[in-house]
């Protein structure tokens, strides 16, 4: 029966816990809608044969609704809404609120494709590997403008904003390949930023994860230069590359030593002072311009002699860089990539 | 501007015609009124306008202090 | 002073259809008389004007858009041109049509002849709404000449803030357009306030004013808010600054809540004016008072304040609290509270009426179809956790067309049939009306069912190229939308012929009892003979001696 009315509701099948919840409801809301709006229609055609004119300009008697239909009128409509908001409500809190212990990834959505990074696994374009019946986290940011991350079949959207992290979660109940759609609209090519989920039953998934971080895989994912020249590794080993090679560990050290320019261990979120007595948060946004703008907000003690950047570093460079810096903090006993965010994102409850 | 045609509908007996009552009005109080009521919503539009921009101002100046140094 | 006719003139049938030879449409001549004019009833007939042909522009955008999402893959122009396409459809329509229409046209021409007075309470401010709605225009529309906008019609940063498609004329057109708006407005809220003929209390007041005050109210105070978004846009695209770029140290979600304050009680100001049409079209035209006079004046007052609460709910994937979601949902489910009191009170007007079926009173019907399917599943997507699904996809495209067209424009082609004998002393061709009404309501239906059905499925908004699947479905809509364009057509075609040729109206072809109708067609320049002193309700239908039926349902 239900399987019927998704049919004739266009809707794609359920392949997350949460898409079931969503259907239910959505099957009610809309036989409610459709009997009301077809009803009031007919109603109104009724009443036009009912009560059409038999006698040019008759007069008409004065009708007027009494206290109770209002009442009746008023209540039922607003009942049957709060209804539907506290049922819609509730799937929703449990839909924001993602479970303990969940696979975390990371999303970078940007125009126009969509990067994915394991914490502790390969980076890829396009295309997700996720296990099925296990709950699956994923935390976005965009690189530019806002996206929208959409799997139809999952019932899932999250908008991906600049600037910010969102987070979104599913469980996949089915293996298959499902559809990534940007719904927020971000310039020519918005309509053919698509991606791809690939869930895969746990055992199978395991195995290929073990494949994919030895490098050894046979089966081709990223699709085209990522820009980090199809480096198999996390973004923070690739950002580690970068900084020796563009020679950021001749004047920053990443075991707490200040040397010519302020260390990196413990830098991200830092309270710094800066030469001209302000405070500022290093966050992503300072060590991004740092990068670009060295001599604009230099830390006090040190001398402004860093060179720009500019021109030397791509975006997925400085992005790896950021990524590398956050993951240095002195809890951590080896430079290796974090397991959980280092973050908490905005809202979370 | 008033120069546009006769106005009827007044007729000739009007009692004292005074010179600021514009046509579609029917006394000098009602015209009064009608502007004094205006005036004060457009004012409060006005503070709509600005309010955003004030309220952006000190919300930003007090998230970012240092850098209003 | 001479006595005060007093309002309660019964029309016999057979009195002889007479066209009044002097009238405000010819009184004065020459085309000055009019761009300098201060008569209501002339700046309503230019804004009749400016905004068809607005809606003509808006229109064939739109066909540009379906034609072009016939085939999945790239059929008849590229990617930027045809977002370009989109946003000038939604610019031009919204800005252009849907918020001036009803306002400026009828609200214009009729309000002060519903309260029985000459003209608003600022005739010249009238004239520079006019005014400023043409500067505000001719510069959004200029857009399309340097290049086009390509942001959608929702300007949301930072995509607004970076793109390099000119932007700068557009927002500030929206910018002006604004003033128009809010002049408008603070001219119709002194004019009901200050300008009521005696006798025209304000439970007598026609509910076409109630509504159109409570529109005046939302334009007042919200349009502000979206011409500051508008403007620090363009101030930041200018002077760099950061202020929704989070590059620069800005907040993109701080653009979408000043954006959003402004544009849900927007829609509101497109909805209330229409509402008020089809209260007086339902009356009159079924020759009845209407059922609930005082909960459907209420009722405006009330979407009118709470709307101002809801904008959140275009907002729920943005990553907003959970907290702040639930109460957006629960705010806009009140809203549609109000909506639903004034569909019953409409069919309790028709029942027990004495109902002629004419081409008003068909858009009528379509309209009481459409708001009740559009206002429900507005419901649906307020309902947080059927919008995630939902959200930017076809259906809340869906949603808000069945407001927007098959709601506002239904009631604007309602109210242009009810009102276009008073406007202009001439019928139009009953015939032909009904037909274009129903290639209309067909073809919407058409058009946009199959929207509902694409976002279902999972198409989202604003795109050019879409997965094969969505294919049969966007056929259908385009092929719907060759019957409503068709419709449109045949509606712009019998009226001019009307105007030309048409048959003598007469002051008061439909027997209607609205205030309006108490003057002659088209009316004198001075809207009545002497001021009129009103003894009865707006929409009351006894023939005197006759013994008055109550029913309390």
């Amino acid at each position: 029966m239900t399987d019927l009315m998704r049919r004739m509701l266009w809707l794609p099948e359920q392949a997350s816990t949460f898409a079931s919840a969503v259907d239910r409801l959505h099957f009610i809301v809309v036989t409610v809608t459709m009997i009301a709006s077809v009803g009031v229609g007919l109603m109104a055609f009724a009443f036009f044969f009912i009560y059409r004119e038999r006698v040019e300009r008759a007069s008409t008697p004065i009708v007027n609704p009494g206290a109770r239909f209002e009442f009746v009128v008023i209540v039922v409509p607003l009942f049957m809404f709060l209804w539907w908001f506290v049922v819609g409500y509730r799937d929703y809190v449990w839909y924001a609120t993602p479970p303990k212990d969940t696979f975390d990834v990371y999303v970078m959505g940007k125009k126009w494709m969509w990067k994915f990074a394991y914490p502790e696994g390969p980076n890829a374009v396009g295309t997700l590997h996720v296990p099925a019946d296990r709950p699956v986290r994923l935390l976005m940011t965009s690189r530019d403008v806002i996206h929208s991350f959409y799997v139809p079949d999952f019932r899932i959207k999250q908008d991906v904003v600049p600037g910010r992290y969102t987070e979104t979660w599913f469980q996949a109940t089915k293996p298959g390949r499902y559809q990534v759609l940007c719904a927020e609209y971000c310039g020519t090519w918005h309509s053919q930023m698509w991606g791809e989920i690939v869930v895969m039953p746990a055992p199978e998934f395991d195995a290929w994860m073990a494949d994919q971080k030895r490098g050894l895989s046979t089966r081709v994912d990223t699709g085209g230069d990522d820009g980090m020249g199809n480096f198999r590794g996390s973004i923070v080993e690739y950002g580690k590359r970068v900084a020796v090679s563009q020679g950021c560990l001749k004047c920053h050290t990443v075991d707490g030593e200040p040397h010519i320019g302020p260390t990196w261990l413990d830098m991200y979120m830092r309270k710094e002072t800066l030469e001209t007595g302000e405070t500022i948060i290093a966050d992503e946004a300072y060590l991004t311009d740092s990068m670009i703008d060295p001599r604009g907000k230099v830390v006090k003690g040190f001398k402004p002699v860093m060179p720009t950047f500019k021109g030397r570093l791509t975006a997925p460079d400085t992005a790896a860089l950021v990524e590398y810096i956050k993951s240095l903090h002195s809890n951590s006993l080896e430079n290796t990539p974090s397991k959980e965010a280092v973050y908490e994102p905005a809202g979370r409850h | 501007m008033s120069s546009s045609s006769a106005v009827a509908g007044h007729g000739d007996d009007h009692g004292e015609h005074n010179s600021h009552l514009a046509h579609h009005f029917e006394t000098i109080e009602q015209q009064d009124h009608a502007i004094r009521l205006g005036m004060w919503l457009f004012l409060a539009t006005e503070v709509l306008l600005f309010a955003g921009i004030f309220v952006g101002y000190a919300v930003y100046r007090h998230i970012y202090h240092e850098t209003f140094h | 002073m001479s006595q005060p006719a007093v309002i309660d003139h019964f029309e016999a049938p057979t009195d002889e259809p007479e066209y009044k030879k002097i009238n405000y449409l010819n009184v004065d001549r020459g085309v000055r008389s009019w761009l300098l004019t201060l008569d209501h009833k002339r700046i309503g007939v230019m804004y009749m004007a400016s905004v068809l042909l607005f809606f003509l522009v808006g229109g064939i955008f739109a066909m540009l858009v379906r034609l072009e999402l016939t085939t999945p893959e790239p059929t008849l122009i590229s990617a930027n041109t045809y977002n370009r396409a989109f946003t000038l459809h939604g610019v031009i329509m919204i800005f252009l049509f849907m918020i001036p229409a009803i306002p400026g046209i009828f609200g214009n021409f009729f309000i002060p002849l519903m309260v029985g007075a000459k003209d608003v309470a600022f005739p010249r401010l009238n004239l520079l709404s006019l005014y400023v709605f043409w500067a505000g225009a001719i510069l959004a529309v200029s857009a399309m000449a340097t290049g086009g906008l390509d942001t959608g019609w929702t300007f949301y940063a930072p995509y607004s803030t970076t793109t390099p498609a000119t932007t700068f004329p557009a927002l500030l057109g929206v910018f002006i357009l604004g003033f128009s708006s809010i002049l408008t407005g603070l001219n119709f809220i002194v004019t009901v306030h200050s300008l009521r003929a005696p006798g025209i209390t304000w439970m007598r007041l026609p509910l076409f004013v109630w509504a159109l005050y409570a529109t005046s109210i939302i334009q007042v105070l919200a349009t502000p808010v979206v011409g500051l978004a508008a403007l620090l846009v363009g101030i930041e695209r200018v002077g760099g600054f950061g202020l929704f770029d989070p590059g620069r140290g800005g907040d993109p979600i701080l653009f979408q809540h000043l954006f959003w304050f402004y544009s849900h009680p927007a829609v509101y100001i497109m909805v209330l004016p229409g509402m008020g049409v089809i209260s007086e079209v339902i009356a009159a035209m079924s020759r009845k008072n209407v059922f609930g006079y005082k909960m459907v004046a209420y009722s405006s007052l009330g979407i009118a304040f709470v709307g101002f609460f809801a904008w959140g709910h275009h907002m729920f994937v943005t990553g907003q609290s959970v907290l702040d979601n639930g109460a957006f949902a629960v705010i806009s489910m009140l809203i549609g509270v109000f909506t639903a009191i004034k569909v019953f009170n409409w069919i309790g007007t028709l029942y027990k009426g004495s109902i002629a079926v004419k081409t008003p009173l068909l858009y009528a019907c379509g309209f009481l179809f459409f708001i009740v399917f559009g206002g429900m599943t507005g419901i649906a997507v307020a309902t947080v956790s059927l919008d995630v699904h939902w959200h930017d996809t076809y259906f809340v495209v869906a949603h808000f067309h069945f407001i927007m067209v098959g709601g506002v424009i239904m009631a604007f082609l309602a109210g242009l049939h009810y009102w276009f004998p008073k406007m202009f002393g001439k019928m139009y061709h009953e015939g032909w009306g009904m037909t274009a009404a129903a290639f209309i309501i067909l073809g919407f239906n058409a058009t946009f069912i199959p929207q509902f059905l694409l976002g279902n499925a999972g198409m989202p908004r604003r795109y050019y190229m879409y997965p094969e699947r969505f294919t049969a479905l966007n056929v259908a809509s385009t092929a719907g939308s060759s019957l409503l364009a068709f419709g449109f057509v045949i509606i712009l075609i019998y009226l001019i012929f009307a105007l030309v040729r048409g048959k003598v109206a007469g002051s008061n072809p439909w027997g209607s009892r609205g205030y309006e109708w108490e003057t002659s067609s088209p009316p004198i320049k001075e809207n009545f003979e002497v001021t009129p002193v009103i003894t009865r309700d707006p929409h009351s239908y006894q023939n005197p001696g006759e013994e008055v039926e109550h029913v309390v349902v």
